[in-house]
């Protein structure tokens, strides 16, 4: 369902209401290409992050529920089209997120042993970024001015994202109730792993050198963060991105 | 530059007993701190009541300059109970002048705050306009929350810059574990002073403060005599992690007694105003074999001893520092005369409360650190209740005393009329001890026979309410058995009703007290 809407918007680029005068259909059986991509990371990312720190002579525990947001995607491919149907792409990519979490917390007591109290509480402004880098196989006919594209290939992927590190509360006497105050955050953890994508675009020419096309990839990368507090944290990103190029042919 | 430099009086730094103040000692500073707070350069910050010496007070007077508080400066006046001034401390720069109209506003010293501090800095009051006096300047100070730190910030009211910022965050409050006298691990609230922490709890709303004399019995003597102890007597110990079990249970048990009496009736402290709870440990030579613990309401201290062969320190049990620190609640209500009967009544509101204490913060149980109605059960290097511990409520009779050649009472008609022991005041409170265990638990007084039902569910809860209020409501200094009787069956009525009066009732003359 995803995908039919930048196929849509490209077929509706490719056969404009008024069209005096037709380009005639480019032939590339060959040759470089580079491509500007921009758009959105299009579904959330959520992950379980699980933290511990000493507060009051024990060790507090809490479980964020984070969720990193739709946000930006910029991508910039080199592509090769080594035969008239196949080429190969080198895309890079950068995404960022807003995230935010929820928690719930145990926290000791700081007159009695084994005496939690829980507090819950939402936090913002995580920050989430990624860095990839894919190496794709791709089929790619042609058909008049449209050119539709399918690829996958493995990628390579950097997180840097902030994780929720402790939690403090108001308190006051007797302490046997607490309430959640402020999510304290780790400097941006950073982790890269290996995973793959996959995707199709469609573009139409808009010049003899020049197509303008919509892409959506889908990439999936587990990278394993250093949990705080010790441990470490599987995190699923990457996920779907919709994105309008511009692609230019040498 | 003229500083008013106002030397403390002895009495502003060593508190003397209450009938040793000095009147007067402070008349021409007190002239003086007056004009000043009519021309407006002193201003009141704070009222505090002195909780050591009942009808004093401190005044705590802010300098200001044309209305804005001067960072820092201020002036402690201390007065006695007609308003005379005993003494004035701190000092203040009354040379200081400056022009005190910012050129930036709030808004404007909070965005700069925030741009100068790390992302996610989060400013948590309005800024305040204040005068540093070292450097002549008018400053707005806020306090600006960062991930790991509280930050005050200071900023130039006329040109922005950053004139000081500094961790506020206070470190002082420390919690640690200590190891009691039997071994178990409790929290030990603490103070983190110049690198050692020290048995002074700063979480609980009363100073409550544990002093270790190591000993020393010339520093106990000058203790008891005075009602002085020397902060540089407070328990300490290097690395928050307590081991000397005396210290870590005096300090512990007197913070859960506190919390008894606040969570179970409401009740702050000794004195319901948070007076001061002052505990000694290691008062004595072991030599002196020293097997008890006291509460002194002259000084206001408990004092434990070492314990001797048979007992272990005295504060190793939570009913044994409940009860004596329950003496200090009755001597700030009904104040029962220790002798006799009401000297009974009084051993046995302390037995009942010790016990109640126990049962609110331990398991029940028979076994060490398990709450019965057994009084000092844990006190003895070998456990076994009905042998080494100090009282029974549920069956008084089975402690006897070769002293009085008798055994403690638990009805009226046993009752030990002789003069030792200030008339028997630790015998007959098994009296008012089995009326309470009868009425909360029911069960039949081995002497009369008579049966109680008791006060059924939850019923220890109740009795506690119906004798924490009976007794300290009700009775006066001269209290006796029978009185006892009048005041708890009108707490049963007014906190419960007819039906739990009735079981007060029957508990009372099951002991034979009608």
């Amino acid at each position: 369902m995803t995908v039919a809407l930048p196929f849509a918007l490209a077929a509706a680029l490719a056969a404009p209401a008024v069209k005096p005068k037709p380009l005639p259909a480019p032939r590339r059986d060959t040759g470089f290409a580079l491509t500007l991509c921009g758009g959105v990371a299009a579904v959330p990312l959520s992950w379980q992050a699980p933290a511990s720190w000493t507060l009051n002579a024990e060790t507090a525990r809490l479980e964020g529920s984070q969720e990193a947001s739709l946000g930006p995607v910029a991508e910039a491919a080199v592509s090769f089209r080594f035969a008239r149907r196949f080429g190969i792409a080198a895309a890079f990519e950068w995404a960022r997120r807003d995230g935010s979490a929820e928690i719930e917390a145990e926290l000791p007591h700081p007159l009695y042993l084994a005496r939690p109290r829980s507090v819950r509480g939402t936090t913002a402004g995580l920050g989430y970024r990624q860095l990839a880098s894919h190496l794709d196989l791709e089929w790619r006919p042609v058909r008049g001015k449209l050119e539709l594209a399918l690829f996958a290939g493995p990628s390579f992927l950097r997180v840097d994202a902030d994780l929720v590190e402790s939690v403090t509360a108001n308190e006051a006497y007797p302490y046997d109730e607490a309430v959640f105050a402020a999510a304290q955050t780790t400097p941006s953890r950073s982790a890269s792993s290996l995973g793959w994508n996959a995707g199709a675009g469609l573009a139409g020419a808009i010049a003899s050198k020049l197509d303008l096309g919509l892409q959506a990839r889908y990439s999936r990368v587990k990278p394993e963060l250093e949990a705080p507090g010790g441990g470490s944290l599987t995190l699923t990103a990457g996920g779907l991105e919709i994105t309008a190029f511009l692609r230019l042919h040498f | 530059m003229a500083w008013l430099l106002v030397p403390a009086l002895e009495a502003a730094d060593r508190p003397a007993p209450p009938d040793q103040g000095r009147p007067g000692g402070g008349d021409t500073q007190a002239a003086h701190v007056e004009a000043l707070v009519r021309r407006g350069s002193l201003s009141v910050a704070r009222v505090q009541d002195d909780l050591d010496f009942p009808g004093r007070r401190h005044v705590r007077l802010d300098q200001r300059v044309g209305g804005v508080r001067v960072f820092g400066a201020q002036l402690v006046q201390q007065l006695d109970a007609e308003g005379r001034t005993l003494s004035v401390s701190g000092s203040i720069d009354e040379g200081l002048t400056l022009d005190v109209r910012p050129k930036l506003t709030a808004e404007q010293a909070e965005r700069i705050a925030l741009q100068e501090s790390q992302r996610g800095a989060l400013a948590l009051v309005e800024p305040e306009l204040v005068v540093r006096a070292a450097e002549r300047l008018l400053t707005w100070t806020l306090w600006l929350r960062l991930d790991h730190d509280l930050e005050r910030v200071f900023v130039d009211a006329r040109t922005g810059a950053i004139v000081d910022r500094y961790s506020d965050l206070r470190t002082d409050s420390a919690v640690g574990l200590g190891s009691g006298v039997w071994g178990d691990q409790k929290k030990i609230s603490a103070d983190h002073v110049g690198g050692e922490y020290r048995a002074d709890d700063r979480l609980r709303p009363c100073p409550l403060t544990t002093y270790d004399l190591r000993f020393n019995a010339s520093l106990s003597g000058s203790a008891l005599a005075t009602g002085q102890l020397d902060p540089a007597w407070t328990a300490s110990d290097a690395d928050n992690s307590w081991s000397d079990g005396a210290v870590v249970d005096a300090h512990v048990y007197a913070g859960w007694t506190y919390d008894y009496y606040f969570k179970r009736h409401g009740r702050r402290g000794i004195d319901d105003r948070n007076l001061a709870v002052r505990s000694i440990v290691h008062p004595l030579s072991r030599a002196f074999q020293f097997a008890n613990a006291g509460y002194d309401p002259f000084a206001n201290v408990v004092i434990y001893g070492d314990g001797d062969r048979q007992f272990g320190p005295f504060s190793g049990a939570l009913d044994v520092v409940a009860h004596e620190l329950s003496h200090g609640v009755t001597a700030h209500t009904w104040d029962g005369i220790y002798q006799g009967e009401s000297g009974a009544l009084n051993e046995a509101f302390s037995d009942i409360m010790g016990t109640a204490a126990e049962f609110f913060h331990q398991p029940a149980g028979t076994g060490r650190l398990l709450a019965d109605y057994f009084l000092g059960e844990d006190l003895a290097y070998r456990f076994d209740p009905s042998r080494t511990g100090v009282r029974s409520m549920e069956n008084p009779g089975l402690f006897c005393s070769a002293t009085l050649g008798t055994c403690d009472a638990d009805h009226y008609a046993k009752r030990y009329r002789g003069i030792a022991d200030n008339g028997g005041v630790h015998h007959n409170n098994g009296i008012a001890n089995q009326a309470f265990y009868l009425a909360a638990e029911g069960g039949v007084n081995r002497t009369s026979g008579r049966r109680v039902a008791g006060l059924g569910s939850g019923g220890r809860e109740k009795a506690e309410h119906i004798f924490y209020r009976g007794f300290t409501a009700y009775l006066t200094p001269s209290a006796s058995f029978r009185a006892a009787r009048a005041a708890t069956l009108r707490a049963a009525r007014e906190l419960y009703g007819e039906g739990e009066a009735a079981q007060i009732a029957a508990a009372w003359s099951a002991v034979g007290v009608e």
